[in-house]
């Protein structure tokens, strides 16, 4: 019986068995995300409590959420949290990319002192963080302190908080260096000797070829933290519950304060939609404007 | 009324004379570093426990404190209290599962839309229930009190009424406390001072001679009524809702149809707190202040605040069991225009959807019962909340803490149980910050929660 099942050809019997190895994960898939997806997008247009009746309400909650000025300000502080941290990891994890590239005596430590932070939890770095910028007592502020510097007060002043979370998304950059290292490693040497034979110097190789040739990596790195960006969340939650007044009330927040503090499941439902909506257009613009600018090797179009 | 207990009567020295020590509870949950309990009375406590396996029936109460052996009292207290419960009902145990208290709401809210509900929620406060109950997560226990003979009149009516929403009562209170003075006797004798301050005035006015400069910043705070949320601020465990209270303000109307957040008493006192703040660098200096000269702990504890508002227990459960205790004493909490302080309640309430209710309202009815809240009131310094009690206690005759704090009981206010209670909380807080940090006027915070939270209970009363 198991045998008439089976395909006949090796190519089909391959496919089988990796859909059967990959089958716990498309079953987890199915319950676990795709399942609260769209239950998630049904419960949007209800007035969901989890308990007791649900009823059907059409668009009121979306209607409510433009209404909604903490909603609204949590959507400004989660673009503000993406625009400066993008760029920033961005630069910071190719720089020492750049710097750990090339072989020198404990180059490997370097790799993987670099690379070690970003394998610990948000929460870790959350109870360093407030330890770290905890005002003239914190140890920031000390360091400021000894070159005469008069640091501010970090994560209780309504003005520097988001700029703290925005340093604090520093310590993962050791997941992009490892991404970027791959990419130097496998820039053609050709081309960086023929910019040697025309005579460019360090930075307009760097800046003609290997950024060129890094740009598929910049794209897809950019497209990673700007989901993790709207998706902020661990380092609020630890240490700010949202303040100092509101500075720090990013949408991934306020969305569990309206389903988990205050019930309203179908309104966090449809904030939640806004949200991933909001995701899904500003990866698709980021796609659009880098199909111009980035450099495929061998993309078949840019070979005719 | 404003009870003033002096040096000669300190709580420390009169518990170094009687050899025991107590920790207290406020609701946010102050650390004894100095143990009730013995390791050997630990290690009863816990095999006596174990013991108690393999009951026909197993009840599951969900709860923000764990019994271990190195765990905070309160653990233990209540791990004795299942401990008893068990003795005295042979066929029932009792297990609990451990939920942190930030997320004790979504805990149980989920657990019980999942299906999975725990039979009881042995450590909830008033600030959950009625937003609990009106959202369907719990059940009445009025009717199950009536059915059994349970006469609910036993219990202090303010600490039930926080537990009453929309005529039905939810859980059944076995503790509670009030806010009141606590000042450094050393730092008042230093100063020249003899009497606590009774008056916002005087406190303020106290609070600048107790003050000490280092340059432009202060190397000790006299006192500041009100700090920004989530800190362990100057401002100690105080809120706007004392404040708004002690200037004749009322947040909710008495049908709690109509909220009143920004009545102009409490927009007021919102602004004298902010003028007393910035008169000390503002909210972010503060911060600063408790991180260099506190180490982000109370600063009373370390003597950098002089004067602060806690809930009774503080001194004994969190000032004399800290690392270097100062000397305190403490009096009624001082006022503007009316005496007031307020309470929060801790209670015993049945989640809808358990497997095992009937035994749940067997625990819920024995932890509200006379016998436990003695045991608590000697344990933990936990004020029952039968009233009848308070007289049968040594400790609450003698102990100048508890007077005081029992006194002012004629004088406390509940937060309002409206259906949405959490986003009360949270509005009224936020609006506080939001007038500290000066992102708002006190006018402009209070009318935006006004709003808000009115919108929420309107949304509430609309469906119901």
């Amino acid at each position: 019986m198991l045998r008439t099942l089976m395909p006949r050809t090796n190519r089909g019997r391959e496919t089988l068995m990796a859909l059967v190895f990959a089958s716990p994960w498309f079953i987890g898939m199915a319950i676990l995300v795709i399942g609260p997806f769209f239950m998630a997008l049904y419960y949007s247009f209800t007035d969901y409590k989890i308990m007791g009746n649900t009823q059907w309400i059409g668009l009121e909650n979306y209607r409510r959420l433009f209404d909604d000025d903490r909603f609204i300000h949590s959507l400004k502080n989660t673009a503000y949290f993406t625009v400066l941290s993008i760029p920033l990891s961005l630069i910071c994890s190719l720089a020492a990319a750049l710097l750990v590239n090339r072989p020198f005596r404990g180059s490997t430590l370097a790799r993987t002192t670099i690379y070690l932070p970003s394998l610990f939890g948000g929460v870790f770095v959350a109870a360093l963080a407030s330890q770290v910028f905890s005002g003239n007592y914190g140890f920031a502020n000390r360091l400021l302190r000894l070159i005469h510097i008069q640091g501010p007060q970090w994560l209780a002043s309504p003005d520097w908080a988001k700029p703290t979370f925005v340093i604090l998304g520093l310590w993962g950059i050791g997941a992009g260096m490892v991404l970027f290292l791959a990419a130097l490693q496998s820039v053609p040497t050709h081309l960086l000797e023929a910019a040697i034979v025309d005579g460019a110097n360090s930075l307009q190789r760097f800046w003609n070829v290997t950024l060129p040739m890094l740009s598929p990596a910049i794209l897809f790195q950019t497209i990673l933290l700007l989901i993790a960006s709207f998706q902020v969340f661990t380092l609020t939650y630890v240490l700010t519950s949202g303040g100092p007044a509101d500075s720090t009330l990013f949408t991934v927040y306020y969305i569990y304060e309206l389903a988990f503090k205050r019930f309203d499941m179908g309104y966090a439902s449809a904030a939640s939609w806004i949200l991933l909506l909001l995701t899904f257009a500003t990866t698709a613009l980021v796609l659009a404007i880098g199909s111009k600018y980035v450099y495929y090797e061998f993309d078949e179009e840019s070979d005719r | 009324m404003n009870s003033y207990w002096g040096k000669n009567f300190t709580r420390r020295s009169m518990l170094r004379s009687s050899g025991k020590l107590v920790a207290a509870a406020g609701l946010v949950g102050a650390t004894s570093q100095v143990s009730r309990f013995s390791p050997e009375a630990r290690a009863e406590v816990l095999a006596k426990a174990k013991a108690f396996q393999d009951r026909p029936v197993t009840i599951t109460a969900i709860q923000p404190v764990s019994p271990t052996a190195t765990s905070d009292d309160y653990g233990i207290a209540f791990q004795e209290v299942y401990n008893r419960f068990m003795d005295a009902y042979p066929e029932i145990g009792v297990e609990f599962a451990y939920s942190p208290w930030e997320e004790y709401t979504q805990s149980l809210s989920v657990a019980i839309g999942g299906g999975n509900a725990p039979d009881v929620a042995t450590w909830i406060d008033d600030q959950r229930i009625p937003s609990l109950a009106a959202n369907g997560f719990l059940r009445t226990v009025n009717d199950l009190a009536a059915a059994d003979g349970m006469d609910l009149a036993e219990i202090d009516p303010v600490a039930l009424s926080s537990n009453t929403f929309a005529g039905n009562v939810y859980g059944l209170p076995y503790y509670w406390d009030d806010r009141i003075f606590y000042h450094n006797t050393d730092h008042f004798s230093e100063a020249g001072i003899t009497t606590p301050p009774t008056t916002w005035q005087e406190a303020v006015a106290m609070g600048e001679q107790l003050d000490i400069k280092d340059g432009d910043s202060y190397a000790r705070i006299g006192y500041i009524p009100l700090s920004p949320a989530g800190g362990p601020g100057a401002g100690g465990n105080s809120y706007l809702f004392l404040y708004g209270w002690q200037n004749g303000g009322r947040f909710v109307s008495d049908d709690l149809a109509t909220v009143t957040v920004n009545d102009p008493a409490i927009v007021e006192a919102l602004a004298w707190c902010v003028e007393v703040s910035d008169k000390y660098g503002g909210a972010e200096e503060q911060a600063n202040f408790i991180a260099q000269a506190a180490r982000g702990t109370n600063p009373f504890l370390t003597g950098s605040v002089s004067m602060m508002t806690q809930p009774t227990g503080f001194g004994v459960g969190s000032v004399d069991a800290s690392e270097a205790p100062v000397n305190w004493a403490v009096s009624a909490s001082p006022y503007n225009t009316t005496p007031a302080t307020w309470s929060g309640v801790l209670s015993t309430a049945l989640p809808v959807g358990s497997q095992h209710p009937d035994e749940a309202w067997e625990l819920a009815k024995f932890m509200a019962s006379p016998e436990i809240q003695t045991y608590f009131a000697e344990t933990l310094a936990w004020i029952p909340t039968r009233r009848a009690l308070w007289e049968t206690i040594p400790a609450f005759a003698t102990d100048p803490e508890l007077i005081v704090g029992l006194a002012e009981f004629s004088n406390t206010h509940i937060r309002p149980p409206l259906p949405n209670s959490q986003e009360l909380w949270d509005e009224v807080l936020r609006a506080s910050d939001a007038a500290l940090y000066h992102q708002a006027s006190p006018q402009e915070a209070l009318d935006k929660a006004n709003e808000i939270i009115q919108a929420g209970l309107d949304k509430y009363l609309l469906n119901s």
